[in-house]
């Protein structure tokens, strides 16, 4: 004969005749028989007058010895003491309801069970038809999964249910707000939360447990938790909540940021500084060499035909020097805001960059410049490129000791950086004064030569702070030096944002 | 326009700017009178008759931010809350070429702003400035 699904259906569905199962005949019987989940059918005293063959393997009880047992002892934690005593036969259980039950063996490891009971209430005789399923490797999995998850995350955790009771917390977490494993568990969670908050925490618990999606806690303000010491340590907390046969659970995930607000806050007063600093610089130190600058005018103005040649002399060497200071002033200023404002990111095609940079030298009889670029295209920061660049290319020039001038740039793939090439074929640079070209206010050239020894070291700062690299290649006894130029070809939002 | 000499208050803590202005402005055939204040509060005193030097109709001020006791800006919420003064025509003079001063400035209605080292050698943009702004404009009585 066939199998008529109808049937199959009608020895698992409430509202059928369970005598159906007993009178099943050939196939249909042995595809119960066969199945791989137990079916235990029990009558209104809760003995079982029917097991298959899955159901005596997950019980190990032989079959025969399943038949005359009562289901309550087969499946003893189905129930709580109290409903026990109420409904020996235990039948409240069946309610449709799924479980997830752990069998106690007498013989090798327990056993994870799923249990789904059901009246059969159509017949004569009202019976239960009890399903249970092996599901050991799943809660097997779930259990490494959470152990994976759960206890082995970098970053603290906290289980918590709909009333605000700590189920679970990780090793990180425990550690973040210094208690023992285990003894925050039980607890309500608003001790973690510091007294002033306490409050407003509980109001915007219980709102959040009607509205549940995942979002972070206290976005743009301050969040902190309470140690077990009572001193306040800066947290960033996640909350996702889920659903379990148990009720509504929620997952907070917490982050110790201590650390970052610290580098943040020494970072914000270093800038702060800096900035005044610089303000300082612009008005105080800027205000007194006009004023020698205008007396020096004034001087001449009063006295210029009549003065004696020395002394005309003498001034003319005091407004350069004015001036060299105040260019000096100037410069610093354009370190210390170097990278202030932010840049634009645009598709950089370094022969346009170079020839504008080449174009900003003013043009003289010896000067010769010169390109050699394999480089591609790529996505970045221009203006600080061109500066850098410029600086490069004006050093070369500024510091060439001859009429005949030769620069050349080069620029080739590599990696992720391109590699841009200033080569001139000026003195070239001592190596034993390489180390210190890069900093600030060194200047390697005679006081003929005009400069404040600042274009390298803002150079190196525009080139770090963009996340590139520059280094020197120059040999003792050879002429001509290198400036290697190590420039990302990508975006880094840490650098660039 | 402005008939006989018009005064110009320079309000600089550096005695040297309003010097540099007078004798920029010696020369011209309109007659210019600098008078000096040292910092927000002389002018201040100056503009209410309350000190030595006066100042009279019409007038220009020329003003400088960083300074001691009251500063540029100071000086400005004072003028502006003034009914009397209010309407005064203020020039900036400062060695700041940040843009927060420079848009605070502005905030505060001056006429314009100025970089002491962007108005050419000995202040000569400023002196052809206000030499054309004082014989096209006419200012308040």
């Amino acid at each position: 004969m066939t199998i008529r699904s109808d049937t199959h259906q009608a020895a698992i569905e409430p509202g059928v005749n369970p005598a159906v199962v007993a009178s099943l005949d050939g196939l249909e019987r042995a595809v119960i028989e066969d199945m791989r989940t137990g079916v235990v059918l029990s009558d209104d005293t809760g003995v079982v007058t029917y097991a298959n063959a899955e159901s005596a393997r997950i019980f190990q009880v032989a079959r025969d010895d399943l038949v005359g047992r009562r289901i309550a002892e087969l499946l003893p934690l189905t129930l709580s003491e109290p409903e026990a005593a109420t409904d020996p036969h235990g039948q409240a259980q069946a309610t449709g309801a799924t479980r997830e039950v752990r069998l106690k063996l007498r013989e090798g490891a327990d056993l994870w069970v799923e249990v789904v009971a059901r009246q059969l209430s159509n017949g004569p005789q009202s019976h239960v038809l009890t399903t249970v399923c092996d599901i050991t490797e799943r809660r097997d999995i779930d259990f490494a999964l959470k152990r994976i998850v759960f206890d082995q995350a970098p970053y603290g955790l906290l289980l918590i249910d709909g009333d605000g009771v700590i189920m679970s917390s990780n090793e990180p977490l425990n550690r973040i707000f210094g208690y023992q494993p285990g003894e925050v568990q039980g607890k309500n969670v608003e001790m973690l939360v510091p007294a002033r908050f306490r409050e407003g925490h509980f109001a915007q618990r219980s709102a959040f447990a009607t509205s549940p999606l995942a979002r972070s806690m206290g976005k743009g303000r301050d969040v902190t938790g309470r140690r077990k010491d009572g001193r306040e340590v800066p947290v960033e907390i996640g909350l996702s909540p889920f659903m379990t046969s148990a009720g509504r659970m929620i997952c907070a995930y917490v982050v110790d940021i201590t650390e970052r607000e610290r580098v943040e806050r020494k970072l914000r007063e270093a800038n702060a500084k800096l900035e005044e600093f610089a303000n300082a610089v612009a008005h105080d130190l800027r205000s007194p060499l006009r004023g020698i600058a205008n007396l020096i005018d004034f001087i001449v103005e009063d006295f210029g035909e009549s003065a004696p040649r020395p002394a005309i002399r003498n001034l003319d060497r005091m407004r350069d020097r004015v001036q060299n200071a105040e260019s000096m002033i100037a410069d610093l200023l354009s370190y210390a805001r170097a990278n202030q404002e932010s840049a634009k990111f645009e598709t950089i095609d370094l022969a346009a960059v170079v020839e504008e940079v080449f174009a900003a030298e003013p043009a003289s009889p010896g000067l010769h410049f010169e390109t050699k670029l394999t480089s591609e295209p790529f996505e970045g920061a221009r203006s600080p490129l061109w500066t850098v660049l410029r600086n490069l290319v004006s050093n070369a020039v500024k510091h060439h000791d001859r009429k005949d001038i030769h620069v050349v740039v080069k620029s080739r793939n590599q990696g992720d950086f391109v590699a841009i090439d200033v080569c001139d074929d000026g003195p070239g640079i001592p190596e034993a004064a390489q180390s210190r070209v890069f900093r600030l206010f060194q200047t390697l050239s005679g006081p003929d030569k005009k400069g404040s020894g600042l274009g390298l070291a803002l150079t190196q700062r525009l080139v770090s702070s963009h996340g590139g690299r520059i280094e020197l290649i120059s040999f003792d006894g050879r002429r001509g030096c290198t400036f290697r130029v190590w420039w990302p070809r990508f975006i880094r939002s840490d650098l660039d944002e | 326009m402005n008939e006989g000499s018009i005064d110009i208050l320079v309000i600089d803590d550096d005695e040297l700017t309003s010097e540099i202005i007078e004798r920029r402005l010696k020369d011209s055939h309109l007659r210019y009178r600098v008078i000096s204040a040292c910092d927000g509060q002389d002018g201040l005193d100056v503009l209410k008759g309350k000190a030595d030097r006066s100042v009279r109709s019409p007038y220009i001020i020329l003003l400088d931010l960083n300074m001691p006791r009251m500063n540029g800006f100071e000086f400005l919420e004072a003028l502006r809350a003034d009914a009397e003064l209010r309407d005064s025509v203020v020039f900036v003079l400062s060695t700041s070429d940040a843009d927060s001063d420079r848009s605070r400035a502005y905030h505060e209605l001056v006429a314009g702003y100025m970089v002491k080292s962007a108005i050419g050698p000995q202040f000569s943009k400023l002196a052809k400035l206000l030499k054309q702004y004082t014989e096209t404009i006419w200012l308040p009585n």
